[in-house]
């Protein structure tokens, strides 16, 4: 298990070998009111605040079993605590795909995803967890099993559980099993580059991206010195404003159409040329950007949402604040920032006095997906939620009444 | 409440809409709030005559009906939050309506009370194509907001058959489908936030136009919770990209079998057509002395299939559903050969229901669905259900989902039909639940489909969606009677099968 800064609460950890063993395994914890903190892959230990209280550490990983493919149907029934990689490695086999890039897939577990709602550069042409999760079950914080939805791709009866425990962290339910509508594997990738001058240029061209013709699956704009050395392994020229990946996928005919095309309309609108990603480099690209917000070096790794036509401003607004490297998925109005360093200011000031409001002139949030600077306050975490948060707690407390499911850890 | 007893004497079998216990004292209580509902909306807003109530008394879903005590039209947020402080502190119960095309008695007023009515919501309050978001009030009709978007390059893809009537803030309250949803997605994958108000008159926003929020998905918990956790007074919906170009193809097949089987391998082979609808040899006739397009009216089964896209694509796709449907023995697949051509077709297939009173006086429909694979034994059952019942069903539906609507032809007049139609229906629907599938894919449980959500859940999990609806809505004033089999809602067994416009 990897070391955090959120978890050192944990005295020991409990593995049940199967869903009806955890669920005693929580019954009895209820009973006791012992904090339980639910644990995949390990990968994301550094998400939230750190928990309030000592307590046992519920490793899934032994719920990872396969408990229905019909392939033909294109969904998948699995257990939690699948691997990602492994998950995608067996879905591969039938030409299928669930397209999450997720950091550290050999590692994180399904479920782990889903409590952390992660997601990548494909969410642009494919969504996110909630756009996938077709059917769930859970253990609430009384050890009591419960589901919602099920295994066919439309389904309206009853409450969407599914949307409601992606992204809950674990609060309201450990989860347990997952059906997922899957996509095809496209059957061409290509990839392209360009560099601007200027931020003026570069969002002359996202705006432009709005209209294109072209339907890329993944638009990220990076920048900063983490990105240097893959800068020059594939042979990019240097750009003080970083650089713009697009990402097509479809058929060979698509993809090489969408190619020529984006070039024309980006010299049409900016007067400047693209590159083309040779295929040999497209992997490397991509694991990259599905890593960066995991990296090992980084202390704090900030997440923004904005609006996609606010990214560049956010971004240099940011960066007079902190020296950071950027990943954004620029159509999609997210950004990631990894700090090499806490600012002299405190980062906790950063997010609370700078970030948080300029992403809030349009409903926009800043929290904090990797925290190992030491200063954690609820408000830089997690933003100020001041609508929704007393219905969260109403929520919280019919799910887990003994706030035993990674107590202080989430919003509440 | 001898009005009830009234309206539903012309009703040959018995049934219980409203809860005896305390309707009628409720009936009184509400009609003392029209003082304070006239004080704040005016007078030509409220409505509580009974003759004005009669409108509101059924949505699509006719067979059990009862009028709300008072119907108010709120124009603003803030007039919704009052009108629901008014019923919070007086303990009225309350609802809210769309246009109330739902199909499954969602917008019901079980047991009378206060009925907000949102159609008078209508504006559309932003259009962000930079953004790629809209935000609108919720009487916002569905396609308004499409017409709204022509020429921008963008459209809100979620399009139900009644698009041209249903409500957006209704299709919220149902996480409405609709043929096109197979690729775009249904409702909630296009809802980016809510502004809701809660049963205490609250107003909360939950998302927003930014894409990810913090805390829990509260708008996407929102989304088909069929009006039970709060009223929806603002929605936020992301916008699509219309597609470069469509490709639309009619399979024509001797056997239903080999139809059912086309849209497996269609599936299965990792195509994602935009659209993919079946029609059977009967709905085949209704809909050609309807519209006259030239269906082949010997095929047992006509596939609709529509791929979009870019244009580099489009051929290749085509062909390769092409080749599919004939290896599985489809006699003819033609093209439509122009928009014009294509915009008939779809025509035909969304006002398929209104050709159905050449088959007969009166039909149900179900809104079954079962995994994609599942779809040839499913039909065989259903054909092996109308046979041994004695009753014709055609068939037109969502087949890339797997979403059946099963339509039910028989005289209401005639009371043993009416009893073997109720009996095949349920047989349908518990058919449906034991290949893996759900009783609903796209109308809802509303009050209709209550009695199944003990068949398709366990104790454990309804007394969990039990305790979300509590959080939300501790005393049951809103909504009562919906969704979930809890305390009052038994008596509401369906004894009429219905005629009905549906998706």
């Amino acid at each position: 298990m990897p070391t955090t800064t959120t978890l050192p609460v944990i005295e020991s950890t409990e593995s049940p070998a199967d869903v009806a063993a955890a669920a005693e395994f929580i019954r009895s914890s209820a009973a006791e009111k012992t904090a339980l903190y639910p644990l995949g892959g390990g990968t994301s230990l550094d998400f939230g605040l750190p928990g309030k209280r000592l307590g046992v550490g519920l490793d899934l990983g032994q719920l990872n079993q396969i408990v229905d493919y019909p392939a033909a149907d294109m969904t998948i029934t699995v257990q939690a605590g699948i691997r990602m990689a492994e998950l995608n490695e067996l879905l591969a086999e039938h030409g299928q795909q669930l397209p999450l890039d997720v950091p550290h897939a050999a590692d994180a577990t399904l479920g782990g995803v889903l409590a952390t709602d992660f997601s990548g550069p494909r969410r642009l042409g494919y969504g996110t967890a909630r756009d996938y999760v077709i059917g769930i079950r859970a253990i609430d914080g009384n050890g009591q099993p419960f589901a919602g939805g099920g295994r066919v791709v439309k389904n309206v009866a009853g409450y969407d559980f599914c949307k409601l425990l992606i992204g809950s962290l674990g609060t309201l339910g450990v989860i347990t099993e997952v059906t997922l509508k899957l996509k095809p594997l496209a059957s061409d990738t290509a990839m392209v580059i360009v560099t601007p001058h200027d931020q003026s240029q570069l969002e002359t061209i996202l705006s432009g991206l709005v209209t294109s013709q072209t339907q890329p699956v993944a638009a990220d704009w990076i920048c900063g010195a983490e990105w240097q050395t893959l800068a020059s392994d594939c042979g990019w020229s240097d750009s003080a404003i970083g650089w713009l990946l697009l990402l097509f996928e479809g058929t060979a005919a698509e993809t090489s159409w969408s190619v020529d095309q984006i070039e024309r309309e980006v010299r049409d609108l900016a007067g400047i040329k693209i590159d083309r990603v040779t295929t040999g480099d497209h992997s490397r690209i991509l694991e990259q950007l599905s890593e960066f917000p995991a990296r090992e070096s980084a202390p704090i790794v900030i997440k923004a949402t904005v609006l996609p036509s606010r990214v560049t401003e956010f971004v240099a607004l940011a960066q007079r604040h902190a020296t950071s490297s950027m990943q954004c998925h620029a159509a999609n109005g997210i950004v990631r920032m990894v700090l090499p360093a806490a600012p002299s200011s405190g980062t906790a000031n950063l997010i609370t006095q700078h970030l948080q409001p300029a992403a809030a002139v349009d409903s926009g949030e800043v929290i904090m997906l990797r925290n190992r600077d030491g200063e954690m306050t609820p408000r830089a975490i997690w933003g100020s939620l001041s609508g929704p948060m007393e219905l969260m707690q109403r929520i919280k407390r019919q799910f887990d009444p003994h706030d035993i499911l990674n107590p202080g850890r989430f919003v509440y | 409440m001898p009005r009830l007893t009234t309206e539903l004497s012309d009703i040959p079998m018995p049934m219980k809409t409203s809860p005896p216990d305390t309707a009628a004292s409720r009936t009184s209580d509400a009609n003392k709030l029209v003082g304070a509902f006239v004080d704040l909306l005016g007078s030509k807003r409220v409505l509580s005559a009974h003759s004005d109530l009669l409108v509101y008394e059924c949505d699509g879903y006719v067979i059990e009906k009862n009028s709300p005590d008072v119907a108010v039209f709120p124009e603003t947020t803030e007039e919704v939050a009052a009108v629901v402080r008014i019923c919070h502190d007086a303990r009225i119960p309350f609802l809210p309506r769309g246009a109330g095309t739902s199909l499954a008695g969602g917008c019901l007023p079980v047991g009378g009370g206060v009925m907000i009515v949102l159609t008078r919501m209508k504006e559309i309050v932003k259009i962000d194509v930079r953004n790629r978001y809209a935000i609108v009030q919720p009487g916002v009709v569905n396609v308004h907001l499409t017409q709204k978007l022509k020429g921008t390059g963008y459209h809100y893809a979620p399009d139900p058959s009644s698009q041209g009537a249903c409500t957006i803030g209704g299709n919220v309250a149902t996480n409405s489908g609709g043929p096109h949803t197979l690729k775009y997605g249904v409702t909630v994958n296009h809802v980016l936030g809510v502004e809701i108000v809660l049963v205490d008159g609250t107003i909360v926003q939950l998302g927003g136009p930014t894409e990810d929020r913090s805390g829990l998905d509260l708008a996407g918990t929102i989304v088909g919770s069929e009006g039970t956790l709060g009223i929806v007074t603002k929605v936020w919906v992301k916008l699509t990209r219309d597609p470069q170009g469509y490709r639309t193809m009619l399979g024509v097949f001797d056997s239903l079998q080999d139809a059912t089987n086309a849209i497996s391998a269609v599936i299965a082979a990792g195509i994602v057509p935009a659209a993919l609808e079946m029609m059977d040899q009967g709905i085949v006739h209704a809909l050609e002395e309807a519209f006259a397009f030239g269906f082949p009216l010997d095929a047992q089964a006509v596939l609709l299939i529509e791929v979009d896209g870019l244009e580099a694509g489009l051929d290749e796709q085509r062909d390769r559903i092409t080749e599919l449907c004939r290896e599985q023995g489809a006699r003819e697949v033609r093209f439509a050969a122009n928009q014009a051509e294509r915009q008939k077709l779809w025509k035909c297939r969304k006002q398929a229901f209104g050709a159905i009173g050449r088959l007969s006086p009166s039909y149900c429909t179900q809104d079954g669905v079962v995994p994609r694979t599942k779809l040839p034994e499913i039909l065989q059952t259903i054909t092996d259900i109308s046979q041994r019942h004695n009753v014709a069903i055609v068939n037109v539906f969502h087949a890339g989902d797997g979403n059946l609507h099963p339509i039910l032809l028989f005289d209401e007049r005639n009371p043993d039909e009416v009893k073997r139609v109720l009996e095949a229906s349920e047989e349908i629907l518990d058919a449906c639940l034991a290949v893996g599938g759900s009783v609903t894919g796209e109308h809802g449980i509303g009050v209709e489909k209550i009695s199944f959500m003990t068949k398709m859940f366990a104790p454990g999990d309804l007394d969990a969606m039990s305790r979300l609806r509590t959080a939300f809505n501790p005393d049951n004033l809103l909504s009562p009677h919906k969704m979930l089999p809890t305390a009052g809602a038994c008596g509401l067994e369906q004894t009429h099968p219905h005629r009905r416009a549906a998706l």
